[in-house]
């Protein structure tokens, strides 16, 4: 069963319209499950657990996070570096005040000595004046002590790391010594000048002013004008820092503008990197999904997409790939339906030309499809059919005991009429009659009254009864090759039934939509049915003609029997002459009875047998007949003859067609 | 397939564009920083104390820039100085500072390259190892010490050679030694330290002072207060017979000469300064040369007075 089916289902492939699935595809399509996420590999991308909404959302914030990151870093170095400066810068401002004030202080200090000693080699010294003087440059020396204090213990560059940094990115870092230096010349020449002004002071308030005058004139001032001199060198060194400070900047805006492109490029270089990143997690995978599709689309039905992931893209990939198994599994199933059908018309098919064969045994499965409604329909008329060929075979078994009791009649006829003839033989009267009587049938119709004449005439008679009898059996065989190819007609009903059933399936009312693949089933087995019906008419044209052919030999017997009825009532007719004539006694007044007791025998046969004949004759051929009228009669008038399957247009007609066939 | 691998290559490409503006960009940078090579004169006058350092590093330096030419002059700190501001030299060495009021000009910007110690020298003869400040400002102001027998020497008489007024050297004397008093003795018509080495070699009984840069074996040299004119000494704030070398310049905005002022305070240099007797400026120890400087000066202003007037008593008495 199986084996036959996939065979015709190979056979049947390229006449279907559907593209031919590779074995693989057929095969790996057989597992009913779907596979939504077969092939989900790779999570360590977790980008690709996350929607492409989100996705790009990150992209977009990683890139202007970038972007705002290389920005602000730029912001920052820039303010930086600005605010060092200016810090810088102001440092120096109030370093250089000082200084300034404090060179201030050394001349005053200068001045005031002077003064002092002037007020003190007064001819009249006030006292009061000498003790401001002195306060006055006490207090400037312990104010300009602490300027040079402050200096050292706060402005010393090896204090402040990131001024020293400025310097050494203007290249300006030996300055760091030389305010060492500097600072240490002017404490020098500073102290110096103390002691000398201290012991100036001293000798005043002792009152040696000459001394003081000496020691002012050729040892503090000398003294005063280094420490002022060293006090200078370190203002000026104050305006070259500034200078450096002007060259660090200049160096560093070089040095920020690099900063800045290079930080541009990287930035842009990871924003694009980001956007490549992110874009190749989409891209790639849609590519896919498009090959897939592609190889689809070109017939490599096994092709899958892969599942990557849990997003957009992953759920359509799934969503294809299960669709994909779905619309395989849903081809398969069709295949499989078509098959199925394919295989039951066919095996209708096997059937039908057994039951064509002459073989009314058979019976076709049935089942639910339509084919197998066809085969119902098929099994119910072949069991009528069968029933009434049984029925017909009884009826020419009556007919075959009644010629025999005809022949069983006819020869204690001829038994009887021999012992009769044997005495007569000399009178040569009996076998006249005998022979007469017999001889009233032959269609030569030569009316003789003597004895051999009717000894001849019964002999005659005799083989032409079984000349008759031969003849009647021929048309019995004939009959009975009739009757089984009249399963011919029967057939004729059924390709009836089939193409109206196949009309029925090709009404779109009938069959719905949840039959719609196997309406477009029903197509493929037509061509087989037109060609079975085809059969079936040639068939069916073939046994009319031989029906015909019986029909014309059944009237022939039928005639022959008449004409012999007429020359028995002739030779019947003559017997009685022919007694009365010879003045035959009673032996032969007993033949005469006996022989029209068979005269009359034999006409009952004959009427009898030309009735069943008759009824027989008028039963086939009534049929046939019938079928002829009943379709001229059921809509058109005229030319049903010639297309027997085409006149049977509707159910209705069918069924009355069965009808008629079920009441014979 | 292909479009991926056309992608990739629009990819390779940004990426060496990148690279190339990156490269292109570092080379911008090195290019601004080079120099260009120094070329010109400079012409530096002024300290014979300094000049056998200047000379030396101006060898130095003209065989690092062969382009450059430099002349350096003796005259004195005083003769330097002037020179400079007069625009007659670019470097003015001194060992003195420039007093505000004879060189008012603002421009006038002092470099101290170094440090030389000076030493007071003794004729061979003279057996005396040490001095105190007083028994010197004695021998060269006051003249109450003649003979070296006073201070424990041999029986002769002391020589005071003194310089003329141009020196540096003599400045440096008067003010850290002398405390401003005048000089008496044999006073050289030329001031150069050379002079006055080979004047106390030659002189019996000879004393004088120079810098330590012309010192030789020919002349003895002296302790003050103890402490001899090293530079642990100095250092220290011991010994403070010393003065800072400066180099005058009028503003350093000339390249050049900017260089070869950075070029003097250069380690070659310096250890150069320091083979020759003076003292590297780096190992000028700014707390030394500020608080136990201070000190010793003070010591000596405060000590002097009293001795001065029991001198003075004493010569009253």
């Amino acid at each position: 069963m199986q084996q036959p089916a996939r065979r015709r289902g190979q056979v049947q492939l390229p006449s279907l319209a559907t593209p031919s699935l590779p074995p693989t595809g057929a095969a790996s399509s057989n597992s009913p499950s779907l596979r939504i996420r077969p092939r989900s590999r790779r999570s360590g991308n977790l980008l690709l657990n996350l929607s492409i909404g989100k996705r790009l959302t990150l992209g977009f914030l990683l890139a202007a996070l970038i972007a705002a990151i290389a920005a602000g870093l730029i912001g920052v170095l820039r303010s930086q570096s600005l605010s060092r400066q200016s810090s810088f810068y102001q440092k120096l401002l109030s370093i250089n005040t000082s200084l300034t004030t404090g060179a201030d202080y050394l001349q005053l200090m200068n001045t005031e000595v002077h003064n002092l000693l002037a007020a003190a080699s007064a001819p009249a010294p006030s006292q009061e004046t000498i003790t401001q003087d002195r306060q006055a440059i006490t207090g400037l020396a312990t104010r300009y002590d602490n300027i040079l204090s402050a200096y050292v213990a706060q402005d010393l560059l090896d204090n402040h790391p990131d001024e020293m940094a400025l310097l050494a990115e203007a290249g300006q870092s030996g300055q760091q010594g030389q305010q060492q230096t500097l600072l240490a010349s002017a404490l020098r020449t500073w102290h110096l000048y103390r002691s000398a002004q201290d012991q100036v002071l001293q000798d005043i308030a002792q009152g040696n002013l000459s001394d003081a005058q000496n020691l002012l004139r050729f040892q503090a001032e000398p003294t005063n004008a280094d420490a002022l001199s060293a006090l200078r060198a370190l203002i000026q060194l104050n305006q070259r820092l500034a200078a450096a400070v002007q060259q660090a900047a200049a160096v560093e805006e070089q040095d920020q503008l690099i900063t800045s492109i290079i930080g541009a490029i990287v930035a842009s270089l990871a924003i694009v990197l980001v956007g490549w990143f992110i874009s190749g997690t989409l891209v790639r995978r849609l590519r896919h999904l498009q090959q897939v599709t592609r190889a689809i689309e070109s017939g490599q039905l096994e092709a899958r997409v892969t599942v990557i992931g849990r997003d957009e893209i992953a759920e359509v990939s799934a969503a294809f790939n299960a669709m994909l198994e779905t619309l395989l599994n849903l081809l398969e199933e069709t295949r499989r339906q078509r098959d199925a059908l394919t295989n039951a018309a066919e095996h209708l098919f096997s059937d039908m030309r057994v039951v064509s064969a002459g073989d009314l045994r058979i019976n076709a499965p049935v089942s639910d499809d339509p084919i197998g409604l066809l085969a119902n329909a098929f099994n119910f008329t072949v069991g009528r059919f069968r029933r009434f060929v049984l029925r017909v075979q009884v009826a020419i078994q009556q007919l075959e005991v009644i010629t025999r009791q005809e022949q069983e009649h006819a020869e204690a006829l001829i038994q009887s009429l021999h012992p009769l003839q044997a005495p007569a033989r000399p009178e040569g009267q009996m076998p006249g009659l005998g022979s007469g009587t017999e001889k009233g049938r032959t269609p030569s119709g030569a009316l003789t009254t003597s004895t051999a004449a009717g000894k001849g005439l019964g002999e005659r008679l005799e083989r032409e009864l079984s000349e008759l009898k031969g003849r009647l059996r021929r048309s019995r065989e004939r009959l009975q090759g009739l009757l089984d190819a009249t399963t011919v007609e029967q057939l004729q009903r059924l390709s009836a039934l089939l193409r109206q059933i196949e009309e029925e399936a090709a009404r779109p009312s009938r069959w719905t939509a949840n039959a719609q693949g196997i309406r477009r089933e029903l197509h493929i087995p037509t061509p087989l049915l037109q060609q079975l019906e085809q059969g079936l008419g040639a068939l069916q044209r073939q046994l009319e003609s031989s029906l015909k052919d019986v029909d014309r030999e059944l009237l022939a017997v039928g005639q022959e029997i008449n004409r012999l009825r007429v020359v028995l009532n002739a030779a019947g007719g003559a017997a009685i002459g022919g007694v009365g004539g010879t003045a035959g006694g009673g032996e032969s007044s007993e033949v005469m009875r006996l022989s029209l007791a068979f005269a009359g025998e034999v006409n009952t046969l004959a009427q009898q047998l030309a009735a069943v004949i008759q009824e027989m004759r008028s039963s086939l051929v009534g049929f046939q007949f019938e079928t002829v009228e009943a379709g001229s009669a059921g809509s058109e008038p005229s030319g049903r003859l010639q297309a027997p399957g085409g006149a049977m247009s509707g159910p209705g007609a069918a069924a009355d067609l069965l009808s008629r066939s079920l009441r014979l | 397939m292909v479009s991926r691998k056309k992608r990739r290559k629009i990819n390779t490409v940004l990426i060496g564009l990148g690279l190339i503006v990156l490269i292109l960009l570092a080379g911008c940078g090195e290019g601004a920083d080079s120099q260009s090579a120094l070329s010109g004169r400079l012409h530096i006058a002024g300290s014979t104390a300094l000049q056998p350092l200047v000379s030396a590093a101006a060898s130095l330096f003209e065989r690092q820039h062969p382009q450059v030419h430099i002349q350096v002059d003796g005259g004195g700190s005083r003769a330097g100085l002037a020179a400079v501001t007069s625009h007659q030299a670019d470097i003015g060495d001194s060992d003195i500072y420039a007093d505000p009021a004879i060189y008012p000009d603002p421009n006038l910007t002092d470099h101290i390259v170094c440090v030389i110690p000076f030493a007071m020298v003794v004729n061979p003869d003279v057996t005396v190892t040490s001095l105190t400040r007083q028994q010197i400002i004695d021998i060269f102001s006051t003249g109450s010490i003649r003979n070296w027998s006073q201070v424990g020497g041999p029986d002769l008489p002391i020589v005071p050679v003194v310089r003329p007024q141009t020196s540096g050297t003599r400045d440096t004397f008067r003010k850290y030694i002398l405390g401003g008093r005048d000089e008496k003795g044999k006073l050289l018509q030329t001031d150069s330290s050379v002079t006055v080495r080979e004047t106390v070699a030659h002189t019996p009984g000879a004393i004088g002072y120079l810098g330590l840069s012309v010192l030789t074996p020919a002349v003895r040299v002296l302790a003050i207060e103890g402490a001899r004119p090293t530079l642990a000494d100095i250092v220290a704030g011991r010994y403070i017979f010393w003065s800072y070398e400066h180099m005058y310049t009028l503003g350093d905005d000339n390249p050049l000469l900017s260089a070869f002022l950075d070029f003097m305070l250069s380690a070659p240099v310096q250890q150069k300064a320091q083979e020759m007797g003076y003292i590297p400026i780096a190992a000028m120890n700014l707390n030394g040369s500020s608080r136990e400087g201070a000190s010793a000066l003070s010591l000596a202003a405060v000590a002097r007075p009293e001795e001065d007037r029991a001198f003075s008593r004493r010569e009253e008495g």
